[in-house]
């Protein structure tokens, strides 16, 4: 079916064309829905958001599944505080690393780089760049800070 | 002539008046901003149980090993029988959390009396408290195996939707009982790159539900901070969907799926006390909550995975 980008639409059919002006009454909702047709794929561009990368806690969860998270998070399931499923279902979390996040922050400028003609590379190279960082610090086990001082200099530099 | 005017070329400055120039606080107060409880407001809510002491409460899951249809297929035998063993599911009230400060007395009393100091840091401490409960609502996510949807470079299109619908359904769960809890930027920098999700050619007329309501949020949908629909499901955002790595973790969730509880002493889920202190020689305020949080239907549940190193265009 034919397609015409809202930015085409806009430029050329919105200026050019007025049903009203042809002696009869179209309704817009229908004057669209003959013009688009099908939706514009998606298409993803990567974002300049410039975080922090920060030190980031790997756990292996009992079905084997390992899971990333940040300190505070971090801190949760380390005390083993979430109530997972109950108590005969319980789902054991075990931290088996904490890395500084700097391979998936290098993944991360490089992603950028690629990702401004090729999405998908960029995309594989977060999923690699994830992948190195576990296994860079796997067995490097370190505490999450205790982030349940209220007023401790923990828990207040800490950003949410 | 000239001297005549030179008269008005040193006029008061600001300095000069500084006397009189006076200064006003105004009783505007900018306030700390919080989310909505989106979370605590969807999910099931055993408070109700817990006003009577426990610690420990059970909702026995009869989904996991269910009964089984049996075909007889010669008559007059007999029947075989089902047992299938319950699963024991509990949540446990384990978590304190509290906001508290202290005001000495000679502070307290030089406080311009146009300012409810207390009431404005109580209203604050509130709203951390009830973030505190959404943001362990929210954790939960990482018990989630059984419906998981894309990874750390995911960037959400409707067949990451669609998916999550489908496993849904695919648990025989109502979609009329279910709610999305997205973080904001996924709402906002990949959810609304979706064409089909706002144009009106896919949408339809305005008074149909989207994406966004009406165009707008609507006076309705700022009280409730639910943005809109997606395929008839409603759809709230808060930023205390967890995020790790760059990726936030999103929730498709059954209203089964979590629940907690709060206990917090007296009538309310969050106590404030204002005390004087002899000991301190000031005013001590506390406000606290008492509550917990559990996975009860896992697979109830469903986690979507999205980057926020990618914007959807």
């Amino acid at each position: 079916m034919h397609q015409v980008h809202l930015s085409d639409h806009n430029s050329k059919k919105l200026s050019t064309v007025n049903p009203h002006l042809w002696g009869f009454s179209v309704s817009w909702y229908n004057y669209f829905m003959e013009i688009k047709g099908d939706p514009k794929p998606l298409v993803a561009s990567m974002s300049n958001r410039s975080d922090d990368i920060r030190q980031v806690f790997f756990f292996e969860r009992t079905d084997g599944q390992i899971i990333a998270c940040e300190e505070l998070e971090a801190w949760n399931l380390y005390t083993r505080r979430p109530q997972i499923l109950g108590r005969h279902q319980r789902v054991e979390f075990t931290l088996v690393g904490v890395g500084d996040g700097r391979i998936y922050r290098d993944a991360l400028e490089k992603a950028r780089e690629v990702g401004r003609t090729d999405i998908k590379q960029a995309q594989e190279i977060l999923r690699k760049g994830q992948a190195d960082e576990l296994e860079a610090c796997r067995g490097k086990l370190i505490r999450p800070r205790n982030m349940d001082k209220i007023g401790s200099e923990e828990a207040k530099n800490y950003v949410y | 002539m000239k001297f005549l005017f030179a008269v008005t070329s040193d006029p008061f400055t600001g300095v000069d008046l500084a006397g009189f120039i006076s200064e006003t606080w105004t009783p505007i107060v900018n306030n700390k901003t919080f989310n909505d409880t989106v979370l605590a407001n969807f999910c099931t809510d055993l408070s109700m149980f817990a006003t009577a002491g426990s610690d420990i409460f059970h909702v026995p899951d009869l989904y996991t090993n269910s009964l089984t249809v049996g075909t007889q297929s010669t008559q007059g035998a007999e029947v075989t029988t089902a047992s299938p063993a319950q699963v024991d599911t509990t949540l446990t009230i384990n978590i304190h959390k509290y906001v508290a400060w202290l005001i000495g007395d000679l502070d307290m009393v030089q406080i311009a009396s146009k300012y409810d100091v207390a009431k404005e840091y109580a209203d604050q401490a509130k709203g951390l408290l009830a973030e505190a409960l959404e943001a362990s609502i929210a954790g939960l996510w990482s018990s989630i195996s059984t419906n998981a949807i894309g990874d750390t470079a995911t960037v959400v299109s409707d067949a990451e939707i669609r998916s999550a619908l489908y496993a849904m359904e695919n648990q025989k769960m109502k979609l009329s009982e279910c709610a999305f809890f997205f973080h904001p930027y996924v709402y906002w920098e990949q959810l609304h790159a979706i064409t089909k999700y706002y144009q009106q050619y896919s949408v339809g007329p305005a008074n149909v539900a989207g994406a966004v309501r009406t165009g707008n949020f609507g006076q309705d949908g700022y009280v409730l901070n639910q943005k809109g629909w997606l395929y008839g499901v409603p759809l709230y955002t808060t930023t205390n969907i967890v995020s790790g790595l760059q990726t936030y973790r999103n929730l498709l969730l059954h209203k089964s799926a979590f629940g907690f509880a709060v206990q917090t002493m007296g009538a309310g889920k969050i106590r404030a006390t204002v005390t004087h202190e002899n000991r301190n020689i000031g005013y001590l305020a506390v406000v606290d909550i008492i509550y917990g949080v559990a996975v009860l239907r896992e697979p109830a549940s469903v986690l979507i995975n999205a980057s926020s190193a990618f914007i959807g265009s």
